[in-house]
């Protein structure tokens, strides 16, 4: 493993790595075929610096408004050691009324607002085993931002879920708040879909802390809280959720991430991300050397990209200057299986260009298409 | 979209030129459409930042809505601007005959058409109705019945929405997709700048290519809401919100922030509105498809609908519809997308084209024709189907057996005899089952000449509405019969502002 730290270390150059966090995490189930973006991540690699560096638009800017909205709406939830939080929750989860007790794991053994993450990490395994192995004095059911650790391609990630539900029956609950309202019942599915596959992160970080200790991962459930404004109020609803399909898929792209020396054997000797920060820590790093040290790792752009990478801009402009079909969207890419770029497939419409054996169908498609829009043209239909 | 349209697609691209993908517009264009542009603040569901509406491109009214407290009084102004517009459509009826089994009734020679920036404008309005049409009404306060009413047509003009063909509330960026193919990807073309750009590129850009790429310069490009973003929040509102709640706090006076917020909203938006109005001059240019027509006279027959609706009963849509209610919603939104597919097809030689690409119709020259073709019915006498064989070179993937419909004659149809596959094309014949008249009285017109180049698609299947069990029938597997008042999810909370 050292010796993939001491690569991917060379790959990321001067600055310190940037750890995985649940979202950079839940990124990965989105293009898990984009080997750049796996790399980048492994490496812990600072994508929003490499994007500022190259002058890229920057989609993925947090909006301040937002930033204020969700945090006032967490502290209304958690407000008064989470007194508005243990009605929902024993509604979703029917958690009796004796069980209800809180813990906020912010701030523990000093009066700073925030302690360090390895010491919170450490409450927070006491208090889970704690609870996992019902030692009679401790009785906790919430435990309010605790830190949990995940294992991704070998290092150490720290995660922190919003609250943490210790049911009677001895099963855990990932409860996560979100300030996306739930209207009449119904909330935004793409949202919820990130939401989960968010949650299935600090599931599998649980289950990993449980199986450290002998413990069975049933005991962490797929089932996921998610708490949210209800309605055009502030008022919070908590909704049960069925993450299993985002846990097995998360921990299948964990799995893959092992996948990193072959990537890394890949690329040139010193292939290099550096951006080499001066002395008055701008970068000095040429552009053109930067981007060319970006084109020797395989990206795999889809238009969706914008939507979760730092970099969806730069890959754009290189998916489009190859002229491949998938800058078109994954309607044509799909479409054109088989025929990665818009020279080639327009040469074997114009049958300037034989068609392989796998691309005679295709081929024969694309001529009809453009026979019938001649005809189209000419008139005759 | 099909192989063709990914064809052209590239064809773009590799060109830097939009292509057009119709010759034809087939929704219909209202000479004074409402034109509405919306804001939402980021972060709280449906609290609008501002809206821009009007139907003079050159007078646009500007409505901000205060960074903080009620927003009441904006979204009545709102309210009433729209509903002066709608009203203004109900000035003039026409007269219906009884026909068939409905009885002779008037309908309203005008409906609302509302133009929107994109489908996520829908979405925002439709969310906003959501929340307005449960609002409670107060009789002190006449705000608050404008602003349910607002309400009740936002939901009812979203709904529209939903269904293909559709004319009362159009997102200006599908509209425009539907009739030009550009060179970039489905997700860009949402961006109304930027497909704007690569359909009617300024005079001194090389291409639409280039056109497009200057449009997302960031400095200038803005996005057409309802969302902003984020550098727009940090850098302009952020800062003006908080001097807001400043001088809220110290009492001081707020008219100087707000009239800066105005100025500021008023530069953001005005680019779009200029872009809404470039986009309603290029569809207007284009010929109106003759379906169209019979598409709006729909329209206003469920405007008119909706009128008697609301000044009979008007209790506001329920927040989720009740099974049968969704089944018919269903059902409905189904019909209109077969309806608008069949019309389309018979009016527009592109759509045409690209059902001969992905085998759902073919085109070829007419041969032979045999019109003296007669067949035997069931009682024995005779019945005159005349019969012709077309010569196609379209790869067909269709039996015999198969209900064709033609563009040319729109009354007949066709079933589909025997295929013969040939050297480099296929022979198809085909028999005409309607449309030709009786034996003693034959319509000849039907009879295609030999050599003409014909189209022939797949038969629109005759749609007749399912029929659904009454509200209170409704089956235990479907929840059973609903409760008296499923109305009020929002009971007790009412309207909470912040």
């Amino acid at each position: 493993m050292s010796s993939l730290d001491a690569r991917l270390g060379v790959l990321r150059g001067t600055a310190p790595p940037i750890p995985h966090s649940a979202r950079t995490l839940a990124a990965l189930t989105a293009n898990p075929t984009c080997d750049r973006r796996s790399l980048i991540d492994a490496a812990g690699i600072d994508k929003a610096a490499l994007a500022a560096h190259l002058n890229l638009p920057q989609p993925l800017r947090k909006s301040q408004l937002a930033l204020d909205y969700g945090l006032a709406f967490e502290h209304k939830v958690t407000a008064q050691a989470g007194a508005p939080l243990v009605p929902l929750l024993r509604q979703a989860l029917a958690l009796t009324l004796p069980e209800a007790s809180y813990q906020d794991v912010n701030s523990v053994g000093s009066d700073d607002d925030k302690s360090s993450l390895q010491l919170r990490h450490a409450h927070t395994r006491s208090r889970i085993l704690s609870a996992a192995h019902r030692r009679p004095s401790q009785h906790r059911t919430l435990l309010d931002h605790p830190v949990l650790h995940l294992t991704v391609a070998g290092h150490q990630a720290y995660l922190e879920p919003d609250i943490i539900a210790f049911h009677r029956d001895g099963v855990f609950h990932v409860v996560e708040i979100k300030s996306f309202p739930v209207i009449h019942g119904q909330s935004d599915p793409l949202k919820v879909d990130a939401a989960l596959t968010q949650a299935a992160a600090y599931v599998l970080a649980l289950r990993e802390l449980l199986a450290d200790d002998g413990l069975p991962p049933e005991r962490v459930s797929d089932t996921v809280i998610l708490v949210n404004p209800r309605n055009f109020t502030q008022h919070p609803t908590a909704t049960p959720y069925k993450a299993y399909q985002q846990i097995k898929s998360l921990s299948r792209h964990l799995g893959r991430l092992r996948r990193l020396p072959e990537l890394l054997d890949k690329l040139p000797p010193h292939t290099t991300l550096d951006l080499a920060p001066g002395p008055d820590g701008k970068p000095t790093r040429p552009r053109g050397e930067l981007a060319a040290a970006l084109a020797t790792v395989p990206a795999r752009y889809t238009p969706g990209c914008r939507h979760h990478c730092d970099l969806a801009f730069h890959c754009r402009t290189e998916a489009r200057n190859q002229r491949r079909t998938a800058a078109l969207g994954t309607k044509v890419r799909d479409d054109l299986a088989g025929i990665d770029t818009i020279d080639t497939a327009l040469a074997l419409t114009d049958g300037q260009l034989h068609p392989a054996r796998d691309q005679k169908d295709i081929t024969q498609a694309l001529q009809q298409a453009q026979r019938i829009y001649a005809e189209l043209q000419t008139g005759i239909a | 979209m099909s192989l063709l349209t990914s064809l052209l697609k590239m064809r773009a691209a590799d060109t830097g030129n939009a292509l057009r993908a119709s010759q034809l517009r087939h929704l219909h264009l209202s000479d004074q459409p409402l034109m509405l542009l919306a804001m939402t603040r980021t972060g709280p569901a449906a609290r609008p930042l501002a809206v821009m509406l009007g139907t003079d491109p050159h007078r646009p009214q500007l409505l901000v809505a205060p960074p903080s407290g009620s927003t009441t009084s904006m979204l009545a102004t709102l309210a009433d601007a729209v509903t002066a517009y709608i009203d203004a459509c109900q000035r003039h009826s026409e007269h219906l005959p009884a026909i068939n089994n409905k009885p002779a009734r008037r309908r309203y020679t005008d409906a609302p058409q509302i133009l929107v920036p994109n489908p996520q404008t829908v979405q925002h309005l439709k969310v906003l109705g959501d929340d307005l049409r449960f609002r409670r009404v107060d009789d002190q306060n006449p705000d608050s019945r404008a602003v349910q009413r607002l309400g009740h047509w936002l939901t009812y003009l979203t709904d529209r929405a939903d269904i293909p063909g559709s004319a009362a509330l159009i997102p200006m960026t599908s509209f425009l997709s539907m009739h030009w193919v550009t060179g970039q990807s489905p997700q860009e073309d949402e961006d109304l700048a930027t497909l704007l750009a690569w359909i009617d590129p300024p005079r001194h850009a090389a291409s639409g290519r280039d056109a497009a790429y200057e449009a997302e310069d960031p400095a200038t490009h803005r996005p057409a809401g309802p969302a902003t973003d984020a550098a727009f929040d940090n850098d302009h509102l952020a800062p003006l919100f908080d001097a807001y709640a400043r001088a809220r706090a110290q009492g001081q006076d707020q008219a100087r922030t707000l009239e800066e917020l105005e100025r500021l909203l008023a530069a953001y938006l005005h680019p779009t509105w200029d872009l809404m109005w470039q986009a309603y001059t290029l569809l207007q240019a284009l010929p109106e498809a003759k379906s169209s027509t019979r598409r709006w006279d729909h329209e206003r027959t469920v405007f008119t609908d909706e009128c008697v609706y609301l000044a009979q009963d008007g209790r506001p849509r329920p927040a989720r519809d009740q099974a049968v209610a969704a089944a018919v919603r269903l059902a409905r939104m189904e019909h209109g997308a077969a309806a608008f597919a069949a019309e389309r097809a018979a009016d527009d030689p592109f759509a045409r084209a690209e059902l001969r690409t992905t085998g759902e119709a073919f085109g070829g020259t007419v041969t032979a024709i045999d019109s003296k073709h007669t067949l035997r019915g069931p009682t024995g006498r005779p019945q005159w189907r005349p019969r012709f064989t077309v010569s196609t070179t379209d790869l067909l993937r269709m039996e015999p057996g198969q209900l064709l419909a033609c563009h040319a004659y729109r009354k007949a149809g066709y079933k589909i005899c025997e295929i013969t596959p040939a050297d480099d094309d296929t022979l198809v014949e085909l028999e005409i089952t309607a449309g030709m008249g009786h034996a003693d009285r034959p319509n000849y017109d039907v009879l295609p000449e030999a050599g003409a180049f014909l189209v022939f698609t797949i038969a629109p299947d005759p749609y007749r509405m399912p029929e659904f069990p009454a509200r209170d029938q409704t089956p235990w597997t479907h929840g059973g019969p609903p409760a008296d008042h499923p109305d009020h999810s929002n009971e007790g909370e009412g309207e909470e502002e912040q």
